[in-house]
C-alpha cells in the first residue's frame, strides 16, 4: 500500500518512525538539490537539508491534513537555505566547486559542459532571482505555488523568474557554448 | 525596434505557456524575418532546457541516518557534543601555542635580518664570507639590545601584551576559517 505524502505526515505526527523515514526518503533528493543549487556548496547543502528535516519534524504538529505537503516542506527548505546564506561571510559567497564535489562522491555524476556552465551561471544570479528560477525551472513549480513558498506576491515572483532567466541566457551567451 | 521589445515580452510569456494563439502567430511571424528575436528565443529555449535537465543530486545515505539519530535517539547525539567541544579546546590551545612560537620566531628573524641587511650596506668593502660573519655577530649584538628592552617592566609588558593579542587573533582567525569550511582539514 502506498501512502500519500499527507498521509505519511499525519502518521509521523502520531509518532510513526517509519512513516517519517519514508518522507525523508521521498524528499531528500529534491530538498538537497534545491539547497545545492542555491548555496553552491554541497557541505552547506547537506547541513541545510538536515536542518530542514529536523525542523519539519518539530513542526509536524502544525501540519493539518488539508494542506499539501510538498510546498509546505519547500517553504521550510527555502527559509533555512536563506538563513544560511545570510550568515555567510562575504568572502565565501561564491564557490564554484559545485561541479566536482556535488552529492555523493561514489555516484559522481558527470556533468556535461552545458550543465556545468548553467550551474555556475545560476550561482552568479542575485539570490532572490536564483531561488525563483530554481523553483520554477528546476523543480518546475507553478507560479502560484512559488508565491506561497516564497511568501511573495505572484507578480513579484514572475518578475524574479523572468529577470533571472534573462540574466542566465545572457551569461550563457557570453561563454559561447 | 519597438516591435522587437514587444516580441521579447511574448517570448517570456511563451516560456510560461501563457500565449494566446494570436500572440503565438505574431511571434512566429516576427521571428521568421527578425534574426535577433529568433536568436533570443532560441537561447531562451536552450537555457530552460538546460535547467530542466540538470541532474537531481544525491545527498548520500548518511543524511537519513543522521536525521533519524538526531530525532529519535537523543542520547548519542548529545554525547557527541562535549567530545566535539573538547577537540575544539585542544585545537584552540595547540593553535594558540604554535602561533606564539611562530610570531616570536618571526620577530627574532626579522630583527636579525633587518640588522644584517643594514650592515650589508655599511661593510661592502668586506669580502663575502667576512661579511656574513660580521652580519651574524651584529645580529647577535642586536639580540642583546633586545634583551635590554625586557629589563624595562613597561616595555616588556607592552611586548608581551602585543604578542598575546596577536596569538589570540591568529588562533581565532584559523578557527573561524575552519568552522566556515574555508580550510577543510578533513579533505587534506
Ligand atoms: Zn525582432
Amino acid at each position: 500500500m502506498v501512502f500519500t505524502d499527507e498521509q505519511l505526515a499525519i502518521k509521523s505526527q502520531q509518532g510513526d518512525k517509519q512513516a517519517f523515514e519514508e518522507l525523508i526518503r521521498r524528499y531528500q533528493k529534491p530538498v538537497f538539490t534545491i539547497c545545492c543549487r542555491y548555496l553552491g556548496n554541497s557541505q552547506d547543502a547537506l547541513d541545510a537539508a538536515q536542518e530542514t528535516f529536523i525542523r519539519l519534524y518539530n513542526k509536524l504538529a502544525l501540519f493539518d491534513g488539508n494542506n499539501t505537503f510538498r510546498p509546505w516542506l519547500y517553504k521550510i527548505t527555502v527559509n533555512i537555505a536563506k538563513d544560511l546564506i545570510k550568515k555567510r561571510k562575504p568572502w565565501e559567497e561564491l564557490d564554484f566547486s559545485i561541479k566536482s564535489d556535488l552529492g555523493d562522491p561514489q555516484a559522481n555524476i558527470e556533468l556535461t559542459q552545458v550543465q556545468e556552465e548553467i550551474s555556475k551561471a545560476l550561482l552568479k544570479l542575485p539570490e532572490k532571482y536564483r531561488m525563483a528560477v530554481i523553483l520554477r525551472h528546476i523543480k518546475e513549480l507553478e507560479y502560484q505555488e512559488i508565491a506561497n513558498v516564497l511568501n511573495l506576491p505572484l507578480n513579484t515572483v514572475k518578475t524574479h523568474v523572468r529577470r533571472g532567466r534573462d540574466m542566465l541566457r545572457i551569461q550563457l551567451k557570453e561563454v559561447e557554448l | 525596434m519597438n516591435e522587437c521589445m514587444n516580441i521579447y515580452e511574448l517570448i517570456q510569456k511563451e516560456l510560461d505557456g501563457e500565449l494566446t494563439p494570436e500572440e503565438m502567430e505574431l511571434l512566429d511571424k516576427h521571428c521568421s524575418h527578425c534574426f535577433t528575436c529568433q536568436e533570443i528565443r532560441q537561447d531562451f529555449y536552450q537555457t530552460i532546457y538546460g535547467l530542466r535537465n540538470l541532474p537531481e543530486l544525491e545527498p548520500g545515505e548518511q543524511l537519513i541516518e543522521t536525521i533519524m539519530n538526531t530525532i529519535y535517539s537523543k542520547s548519542p547525539a548529545q554525547k557527541s557534543i562535549p567530545s566535539k567541544s573538547f577537540t575544539g579546546i585542544v585545537a584552540g590551545l595547540v593553535l594558540f601555542c604554535s602561533s606564539g612560537i611562530f610570531l616570536l620566531g618571526s620577530v627574532l628573524i626579522s630583527l636579525i635580518a633587518g640588522g644584517l641587511l643594514y650592515l650589508g650596506y655599511e661593510n661592502s668593502s668586506l669580502g663575502f664570507i667576512e661579511n656574513i660573519v660580521y652580519w651574524l655577530t651584529y645580529g647577535y649584538n642586536l639580540l642583546s639590545v633586545f634583551k635590554n628592552v625586557f629589563n624595562n617592566p613597561y616595555s616588556s609588558l607592552f611586548l608581551v601584551t602585543v604578542l598575546l593579542l596577536s596569538m589570540v587573533s591568529f588562533a581565532i582567525l584559523i578557527m573561524l576559517l575552519y568552522s566556515r569550511r574555508i580550510i577543510n582539514y578533513e579533505n587534506v
